[in-house]
């Protein structure tokens, strides 16, 4: 039994380890040379010298800046995609600028909102926030128009008010789509991040990165791009988590009459 | 008729940019903002024709471009032979598929610093970033397009008497190919950012290098040039895009 389920899980690990086995390997046998390439070992040493008093504070001043952003992304996004699905005045109006903005590449800001703001911790929000809101707004819009005509109908026959009927059919209804969104502009959210601190900041994981490579501290740059590929791939596998129980509990939510 | 009925559609579908460029026209020409934070739109119309004019804007699109296309056309080679095999021999999918899942939510533009330490400033860089960052999105759409095609297809090709390659080239690639446009929609508008943010944060020449410095000389007429170029450049990629792939997939009634 636990070994049926674990065996999956094993499987996904093989290639994985087995490739950093070649690459330490390849390191110590003298393949590739260790300044360009430092070995798996050389990093976790790195990674140990520095130590949580150095890496800390940067990850969470970056993790701060990605959290804000998100959160008045995902509010901004989730409202703005509602109103355009649900008025087709709103839709008109909106559509034409999202439409022209979308397809210009968001890390682009960056320099516009330094000259705004200058150096340091609004302009990564401001590009976090909108490198993520067009994908929650755009999910939500198809999301909300999607949701079928007959539950809307039958709702309102049970003498729904319009607001109820947003928070409690069309909103739970919509947010399998719009976790969809929300997990994309994620992924936006720590590459826009990180390119707007090798940029402009003092601080965060992308000032630390880069400063140790224009200083040719090479082991410490590559444990600190590590550290953050970790911490990315971990807030990925952590918001799927939240997914996949959210939309659980919405499942049951459906048959006993829905929440908020 | 018919021509009034159509200004009014054009109208409709764009009357908020039109609004939005006469609000920012005005705001900036009231003196409401800064001319270092905001110019008039029509200064930076004048900047934008000036560099086309003085075909200084020729080279950096150039550029940009090239980048772009050497490092997306490196990652469809790649990701759809590796895509392909994937979803066709269990060995290959065993040592790609958890890699690609694992690398697929990665935010590569943190190892930029590691292709500037191999490759240098220059074009290298940019295309290994632009190849790694399309490379997982185009071999998951192309796996996941491949092994998705309908047994009952592949069975009635062989009992028709198709040989294995027939199957290959008349089943197994056309559903690929339909997996490729798939994830090639996600990759284009990926690779103009990855080639534009290297240039950023790299330098060596291309239009996000020149949008860097123009922000730090404080020519902010230029930056917001280099903004609309870098917007007009992903409408046209976007709308190359649609017509190569309706061309390709004109049999596909999926798309």
């Amino acid at each position: 039994m636990l070994l049926g389920r674990v065996q999956p899980f094993l499987k996904q690990l093989l290639s994985p380890v087995i490739l950093v086995l070649i690459w330490e390997a390849s390191v110590r046998l003298g393949f590739v040379d260790s300044e360009f390439l430092p070995s798996p070992g050389q990093i976790l040493q790195a990674m140990r010298e520095m130590g949580a008093a150095e890496l800390l504070p940067e990850l969470a001043a970056t993790l701060f800046r990605i959290a804000i952003g998100f959160f008045i992304a995902a509010v901004v996004g989730v409202l703005l995609g509602s109103w355009m699905a649900i008025s087709s005045r709103a839709n008109g109006f909106f559509y034409p600028i999202l439409a022209s903005t979308y397809a210009i590449p968001k890390s682009s800001f960056i320099p516009l909102f330094i000259l705004w703001f200058g150096l340091g911790f609004w302009p990564i929000v401001l590009v976090v926030f909108i490198a993520c809101a067009l994908p929650v707004v755009v999910y939500t819009f198809h999301g909300i128009s999607e949701v079928p005509k007959l539950r809307v109908w039958s709702a309102l026959s049970f003498g729904v008010s319009r607001r109820d009927l947003f928070w409690s059919v069309l909103l739970p209804a919509a947010m399998p789509e719009i976790l969809v969104g929300m997990r994309i502009a994620l992924g936006f959210a720590f590459t826009v991040a990180i390119a707007g601190e090798m940029i402009v900041s003092t601080t965060g994981l992308g000032k630390l990165i880069f400063s140790y490579g224009e200083g040719g501290v090479y082991p410490s740059m590559f444990a600190v791009i590590c550290v953050l590929l970790i911490v990315a791939y971990v807030a990925d596998l952590l918001f799927m988590a939240f997914i996949d129980y959210y939309l659980r509990w919405l499942d049951r939510g459906h048959s006993s009459g829905g929440g908020a | 008729m018919r021509l009034s009925e159509r200004l009014r559609r054009a109208f409709a579908a764009s009357y908020s940019l039109i609004l939005v460029c006469l609000l920012w026209e005005a705001v900036a020409a009231a003196g409401l903002i800064r001319e270092v934070f905001l110019p008039r739109l029509s200064v930076v119309l004048e900047q934008l024709y000036a560099m086309i004019a003085d075909g200084s804007l020729a080279e950096p699109i150039a550029v940009s471009v090239a980048r772009g296309a050497v490092g997306l056309a490196l990652s469809v080679v790649v990701g759809s032979i590796l895509g392909f095999l994937s979803a066709r021999s269990r060995t290959v999918h065993l040592i790609v598929s958890p890699l690609l899942s694992i690398g697929q939510p990665l935010p590569k533009v943190a190892l930029i610093p590691i292709f500037i330490l191999w490759l240098g400033v220059y074009s290298s860089s940019k295309i290994a970033l632009v190849f790694i960052t399309c490379v997982f999105p185009i071999a998951i759409s192309v796996q996941a397009a491949a092994s998705a095609v309908p047994k009952v297809l592949l069975w009635s090709s062989r009992s028709l008497g198709a040989s294995e390659f027939d199957v290959i080239r008349t089943v197994l690639l056309p559903a690929s190919l339909s997996g490729l446009m798939s994830g090639l929609r996600v990759a284009l508008p990926l690779a103009l950012l990855a080639t534009f943010t290297a240039e950023m944060i790299g330098g060596g020449g291309g239009v996000g290098a020149a949008l860097m410095y123009s922000q730090r000389l404080f020519e902010t007429p230029t930056v917001y040039a280099y903004l609309l170029v870098m917007l007009a450049m992903g409408i046209v990629l976007d709308q190359l895009f649609l017509r190569l792939r309706h061309r390709l997939l004109s049999w596909d009634e999926q798309k």
